[in-house]
């Protein structure tokens, strides 16, 4: 092989791991952790911690804003479970048997005071179930179960 | 003239070498380029980026406003060997104690508190303690605003938020 071949493509080769280096020294472990799940609407943007709740994870934590310039109403829901004995859960301090309905609340429009609210939600069972917590806006009609 | 096919073949590698290596100093460049506006600090071990905000001036929102406002990008890496805990540690670098007292801050979008309610270091507040596993990483959305109860006449003023992210290992 050429000589001068050889030394051009020794100094890519060089530059080349300097480069790598630098970039991989920004980039480098894996990403754990921020895996919140959202949900977005035109009305709303929800943050769930998780939306899953089984026996490894029966704390959610949750933010609902309002985006729009109206009060909104929402609900909070359970989904994927049928039958709801013996699980209890604590929203805000409050501790409540579980049925379909979680909680029910309220946002002021976007820019006002009350536009967002947070809420933490413990479950409290002993079975090897798993099920899933939704936000909706609420108009007066929900739209869960099957009739 | 006859190339012979020992030719031709170093011909052949020495191009898809070249290529290759042309391919990896443009990857690495836009990586580089495209962390531009991020402080990367090497520390203890860990990894430190902290991709700022072109524009970090406080503006009077509610929280819903301030949450759906821009964030910063706060990712820490273990680069140790061992699982190490750790504090993240904010430090305003604020004057003025009123626009200090009204300063709101969201993390991650799942909580939202006054800046100065948060527990207090020599240095700073505390945003988070955590074990953090060798070669792993842990990413902060932060957002910042001033409350809605701030006095309206801070917002004629250019009020910006300079402020110092470190991690205090316990």
């Amino acid at each position: 092989m050429n000589k001068r071949l050889v030394i051009i493509l020794c100094c890519f080769f060089v530059i080349s791991i300097v480069l790598l280096g630098a970039s991989f020294s920004q980039e480098s472990g894996q990403d754990k952790v921020l895996s919140t799940v959202q949900d977005v609407s035109d009305n709303m943007r929800v943050i769930y911690s998780s939306k899953t709740v089984n026996k490894d994870n029966k704390v959610i934590d949750l933010s609902i804003i309002n985006k729009s310039s109206n009060i909104k109403d929402y609900v909070i829901l359970v989904e994927g479970l049928e039958d709801y004995s013996n699980i209890r859960y604590v929203i805000d301090g409050e501790e409540k048997e579980l049925s379909e309905v979680i909680y029910f609340g309220t946002l002021s429009s976007l820019g006002i005071d009350g536009d967002y609210k947070s809420h933490n939600i413990e479950f409290i069972f002993d079975t090897d179930i798993e099920f899933y917590i939704v936000v909706k806006e609420y108009n007066g009609e929900l739209s869960y179960g099957s009739k | 003239m006859e190339v012979s096919s020992n030719l031709k073949k170093e011909i052949v590698i020495e191009i898809c070498v070249l290529i290759l290596m042309a391919a990896v100093i443009i990857y690495a460049y836009f990586v580089i380029g495209n962390n531009n506006n991020s402080n990367v600090i090497n520390q203890d071990g860990f990894v430190l980026v902290l991709d700022r905000n072109k524009n970090n001036n406080l503006n009077i929102l509610s929280d819903g406003e301030g949450l759906e406002s821009d964030y910063v990008r706060y990712t820490i890496t273990n680069n140790n060997s061992m699982v190490k805990k750790v504090k993240l540690v904010i430090i305003p670098d604020v004057d003025n104690k009123k626009v200090l007292d009204n300063v709101r801050i969201g993390i991650n979008d799942l909580m939202v508190n006054d800046l100065v309610e948060l527990e207090k270091t020599d240095k700073g507040y505390v945003v988070d303690e955590f074990e953090i596993s060798p070669g792993f990483t842990r990413n902060y959305l932060f957002k910042y605003w001033l409350s809605l109860d701030t006095d309206k006449s801070f917002e004629k003023e250019d009020i910006s938020f300079n402020y110092e992210i470190i991690l205090e290992e316990l």
